[in-house]
């Protein structure tokens, strides 16, 4: 009897040291990408790695972005790649546009080739040029993603620049390889059909659908993203539509916060 | 010589021309690290009309806890009593529907900048009780755009006193009411995002990240490139972390 509680005790305590060498190994591995991204985030800031100050990790779809705060800029790092994913610079405002949109779009892709090696690798098209007012700052705003036979593909970088300096304001990119390429499986007319099986019997007006290639879950995800709008247009509904399953993703269908109609 | 001290006279000229400029373009954008001792905040959010801004008001609060805030979360709150409240606040954010000058609660009152009616509340009717507000978040579709009939939120905020108000010119992306376990998506997520990124910037700088964040996230911006922040530029933060 006493050899099989001493035998249970040592079971029991194998698998605590077991459990917690593996738990150690998981914040291990963690904890190095972090130091790494950290290193490779100096190198980028030509700060002092303990002079970069650690926040919050972000996770989106393609993975986590290790985030680091330096003197002058803010600087995420892709975990699988140790790449520089984002450039946020902190006092870089201008409220006047004093620079033209030609020279802020050179600007742009001077940014862009500096920080995103895949820049000139992939075929990139610029699917957005704005310049935005937003009341005590303003932007040009730049977009690309990665296109191929008129699908839009994962890969962007966006580049916002200073319209009185002409500096980066913002980078933001990231590099996801879709090795095939991809043909929708559902039509348009099918995606709408789905996304209007679900709507409201107000929001029958289709105000967009269109097909790109998104991530879920680090796996490439084709979808629909489907608008319904009101006859007056002011509600909207949308649907983001699994092109593999006909479905909707996960919490793929919401509202725009708008007024409905009638109030 | 006479150029060596022409030279000087220059350069101190210079000087001058560039000390005042800087000055007056200091003038021309105020950053200020909210300053009043206010620290009462009011975050409101519900699940009205297909959607759910529940978790992202309440997340608003907890962030704003941590920068120093009293700042206490309300769920469904109706704009007869936002509107008194917001009298005592020093930070409002009101997470409902809305459009060009005006958001609507669960009753259907509005929230409007001037010239509703019946029992919705006018902005307008304020005369200086938002002097204490530090940041004013109209979190809803086209709330910085302008009415011909109900003016403009953002704008007559800052009217009536507040040092910093912030809306969106256009519409943008909500949470679907029928969430359930899912609510930090979209609408949510981005509330969350803003807040939490309000902690290490400026409210400008925030929204910019926010922004790009959300892109990187859903693969569009589902409007929130569009904000539109009037007034002073400020720091949630009040104390340093």
């Amino acid at each position: 009897m006493r050899k099989k509680v001493f035998g249970f005790a040592a079971l029991a305590t194998a698998m605590v040291i077991a459990i917690a060498g593996l738990s150690s190994n998981v914040t291990l591995a963690g904890s190095t990408k972090q130091a790494e991204a950290r290193a490779g985030a100096a190198a980028i800031a030509g700060e002092r790695v303990d002079k970069l100050k650690d926040l919050e990790p972000v996770e989106f779809p393609r993975g986590v972005e290790y985030r680091f705060k330096g003197q002058n800029a803010t600087y995420g790092m892709d975990e699988r790649s140790n790449e520089v994913t984002s450039i946020l610079w902190h006092n870089e405002r201008g409220t006047n546009f004093v620079i033209s949109s030609d020279e802020a779009l050179k600007q742009a892709y001077k940014t862009a080739r500096r920080y995103f090696r895949q820049f000139d690798v992939k075929n990139f098209e610029l699917i957005m040029a704005e310049q935005v007012d937003h009341g005590i700052t303003a932007e040009y705003h730049f977009l690309w993603r990665e296109m191929r036979d008129g699908v839009l593909y994962p890969s962007y970088v966006t580049v916002s620049i200073n319209p009185e300096t002409g500096a980066p304001m913002l980078f933001s990119a990231q590099n996801f390889d879709v090795a095939d390429s991809v043909r929708p499986k559902l039509t348009r007319e099918q995606a709408i059909a789905k996304a209007k099986s679900l709507a409201s019997s107000d929001t029958t007006k289709v105000k967009a659908a269109d097909f790109d290639v998104w991530i879920l879950n680090a796996q490439p995800a084709p979808r629909w993203h489907v608008e319904l709008a009101s006859d007056d247009g002011l509600k909207v509904e949308m649907f983001d539509v699994n092109d593999q399953t006909g479905e909707l993703f996960p919490g793929g269908h919401y509202v725009q916060k708008s007024l409905p109609p009638g109030l | 010589m006479n150029a060596r001290n022409g030279g000087t006279s220059l350069n101190r000229r210079l000087a001058i021309a560039v000390t005042a400029l800087t000055v007056f373009l200091g003038a021309l954008v105020p950053t200020r690290s909210l300053a009043t001792s206010n620290t009462t905040a009011h975050t409101y959010g519900y699940v009205y009309l297909g959607t759910n801004s529940t978790v992202g008001a309440y997340n608003a609060s907890t962030y704003l806890n941590s920068m120093g805030w009293q700042a206490s979360y309300y769920n469904g709150s109706y704009v007869s009593s936002i509107f008194e409240t917001a009298k005592t606040d020093g930070l409002v954010m009101i997470d409902y529907h809305g459009g060009p000058g005006r958001m609507v609660d669960s009753l259907g009152n509005y929230l409007c900048a001037q010239g509703c009616s019946g029992s919705s509340y006018n902005l307008s009717a304020y005369g200086t009780e938002l002097n204490d507000v530090d940041f004013f978040f109209f979190d809803g579709c086209q709330t910085a755009a302008t009415h011909s009939t109900y003016g403009n939120l953002v704008d007559m905020a800052i009217s009536k006193g507040a040092w910093s108000a912030m809306g969106f010119t256009s519409d943008i992306d909500g949470t679907s009411s029928t969430c359930n376990n899912q609510c930090l998506v979209y609408g949510n997520w981005w509330d969350d995002r803003f807040f939490y990124n309000s902690q290490f910037y400026v409210v400008s700088t925030a929204a910019i990240q926010t922004a790009s964040d959300y892109y990187a996230k859903y693969g569009r911006y589902g409007g929130f490139n569009n904000y539109s922040i009037k007034g002073s530029q400020v720091s949630l933060k009040r104390i340093s972390q």
